[in-house]
């Protein structure tokens, strides 16, 4: 065995953690994802939950009473489809924070302080509270989505906008124009809800809040299409994100093309990230600390960094969707729930983590 | 001679916004060798090593690699000759020296690492003398192991022109002298033109082949070690008074240190506008 089958040998080894870290992390998720069908305001066994799942794969779903018809809505057409937005949405929004805070070299960037989600408050606050629709004709739910989508996507716009124009533009330089972009957003979204009638202004408060409650089974291909996109796009990247993490020089003179790299990176986590603040509301927390958590597990390889955030997301948000529908009966908000918990776990991580990590 | 590489610069000129950095600068270089860039502070030395691997464009001039315009290289292209090591690197999620290290093989290979590569990095850790660091992280180790390990990474991309920013800058006296034998070394056996910025005149008049003195932007004198070394050229760029020894053929810099005051007024441009450059 020559040294070079050694180093082989020993970086396999130091890889070992990842497959670990990820074969512990899928298991939880599958755990999770096994309570959360039953878990409900309204209690359905945890057999029942299986039977009801059965019956419906099968197709021979025997509604006979009401109360079978209520078991039945509850973990076909709320648990089910509220899992599965879930898992893609905490995919969607770790795997956006991860690449976005190498893209922008900021530990401190995520989908939101980029502007993203202050965009689409702006979008629902319009169309909730003057019914201002970017695109005629639209009414109802639709309308909220479409503003939200379309709003959202300004922000990073604006900054590709700027890079267009500002050639030796820094990474900072285009945080900070986002958050500039943010703030004259959120100042809007502020006048909009001031301005409002007061139940039009407790319906934007809802909405901002976040929920993965909202996205029924025909709207549910977007999320799932997203984070395949976000997955796909962040482990094609991943190569790439290391270079850039040593330096734009460094990246420059390896041959990629960090203007271009970092406008198509930033636009595709714009987009996916889009798609969940306009059918979930703004859920932050998860993009910013779930990609250190995955950097804290594996190290700050970006090919190992990607799928573990991912996972990590997904425990993450679903994990504490559930704890807000038991903490209390009439359920809270998932963001808040996430932070909550998550922020303590996050910390004493990084008190516990011998290494300096960055 | 045969030449396999050629290196040509031609009136070359950058400027910065209103502020010309370089000017006038022409320089042919043929097959490999260690070519040493001096100067002071903010003469432009870095800026030229990132001109010739187009990390800033030229504002004036022609650079040609091997009878090719630089700029009719795709980046990828450019990256199979050229490499670069910059003289500090900051990374904003440090990996293992392992990791690192590969970074270095991605103009040559695409996102699946093969045994190929691995073997180009076991070569890489043995030609910085750093295989007992290969799983550490980046981030635990001190300046020097940091700019070895980043020389690693230079070497590892297996490129036919080696731009060096300041390579020993962090190093002590023992590595200094290692690190450029080490250079040397690999510019006769490998083949490699090895281009170097660096600050101390005796390390390069030792081991250069040839010396590139510049002096306000542009080049003050070009040649051979002992025909760039003299107390008049050292006066004349460095404001330093100073005696020149000879130890085994080479020129060797002895500082005479009356009349230093003198340093300050020479116009040194803040290593600051050089970083901002960068940026």
């Amino acid at each position: 065995m020559d040294k070079t089958d050694i180093l082989i040998t020993n970086y396999k080894k130091s890889q070992r953690r990842f497959a670990r870290v990820m074969i512990g992390l899928s298991a939880l998720v599958a755990a999770i994802f096994v309570v959360g069908l039953s878990v409900a305001q309204y209690p359905v066994g945890f057999m029942e939950t299986f039977s009801i799942l059965m019956d419906n794969i099968t197709g021979n779903v025997s509604i006979e009473t009401y109360d079978d018809w209520i078991k039945n809505e509850i973990v076909i057409n709320m648990n089910v489809p509220r899992l599965l937005t879930g898992i893609s949405i905490g995919a969607i929004l770790s795997v956006s924070g991860a690449v976005m805070q190498v893209v922008v070299k900021n530990p401190m960037a995520d989908p939101f302080t980029t502007g993203i989600s202050s965009g689409g408050l702006l979008g629902a606050s319009l169309f909730i509270a003057y019914g201002i629709s970017v695109v005629p004709f639209l009414s109802g739910n639709t309308a909220v989505m479409v503003n939200a989508f379309l709003f959202s996507l300004i922000p990073t716009t604006v900054i590709l906008i700027v890079t267009a124009f500002k050639r030796n533009i820094s990474p900072t330089m285009m945080i900070l124009t986002g958050i500039g972009v943010m703030y004259i957003f959120s100042a809007t979204s502020s006048l909009v809800r001031y301005s409002a009638d007061p139940s039009k202004a407790a319906e934007i408060y809802r909405w901002s809040l976040g929920s993965l409650g909202r996205v029924p089974w025909d709207s549910l291909y977007m999320v799932i299409i997203a984070a395949a996109i976000a997955l796909i796009a962040g482990i094609a990247f991943s190569s790439k994100l290391n270079t850039l993490s040593q330096g734009d020089d460094l990246a420059k003179s390896l041959g990629i093309n960090i203007r271009w790299f970092r406008a198509t990176s930033l636009t595709i986590c714009a987009l996916v990230t889009a798609v969940t603040v306009s059918l979930a509301g703004s859920i932050g927390f998860v993009g910013l600390v779930c990609p250190h958590i995955a950097r804290m597990l594996v190290g700050s390889n970006n090919k190992l960094v990607v799928p573990c955030a991912a996972i990590v997301g997904m425990v993450m948000l679903v994990g504490c969707d559930i704890l807000s529908k038991v903490i209390l009966t009439y359920g809270l908000p998932v963001g808040a729930v996430t932070a909550l918990i998550g922020s303590p776990i996050f910390i004493y991580m990084l008190i516990k983590s011998n290494r300096r990590p960055w | 001679m045969v030449i396999i590489l050629e290196l040509v610069i031609q009136n070359l000129s950058f400027k910065y916004l209103d502020r010309e950095v370089l000017h006038d600068i022409s320089l042919t270089l043929k097959n490999s060798g260690l070519v040493g860039i001096l100067g002071p502070n903010g003469v432009g030395k870095s800026t030229l090593v990132q001109c010739i691997d187009r990390i800033l464009e030229i504002t004036g001039g022609d650079v040609t690699i091997n009878g090719k315009h630089l700029r009719e290289y795709k980046p990828k292209e450019l990256a199979k000759i050229v490499s670069y090591v910059p003289c500090s690197t900051s990374e904003t999620f440090p990996m293992t020296v392992l990791d690192t290290i590969l970074v270095g093989r991605q103009p040559n290979t695409g996102w699946r690492l093969d045994r190929a590569d691995f073997e180009v990095v076991q070569g890489a850790l043995e030609f910085m003398d750093i295989e007992d660091l290969a799983l550490r992280h980046f981030n635990e180790l001190s300046a020097g192991q940091r700019q070895k390990v980043m020389l690693a990474r230079g070497y590892a991309q297996h490129a036919e022109i080696l731009l060096l920013d300041e390579p020993t800058a962090n190093l002590d006296i023992k590595h200094q002298y290692s690190v450029s034998k080490r250079l040397k070394r690999l510019s006769q056996q490998e083949d490699v033109m090895v281009i170097m910025v660096c600050h101390d005149l005796n390390i390069a008049a030792k081991y250069c082949d040839r010396l590139i003195l510049m002096k306000d932007g542009t080049i003050y004198a070009d040649g051979d070690p002992t025909e760039i070394i003299t107390e008049r050229n050292i006066k004349d760029v460095y404001g330093v008074d100073c005696r020149i020894l000879v130890d085994d053929g080479k020129p060797f810099v002895v500082v005479n240190d009356d009349n230093l005051e003198r340093v300050s007024d020479l116009e040194c441009v803040p290593h600051s506008v050089v970083l901002y450059l960068n940026a």
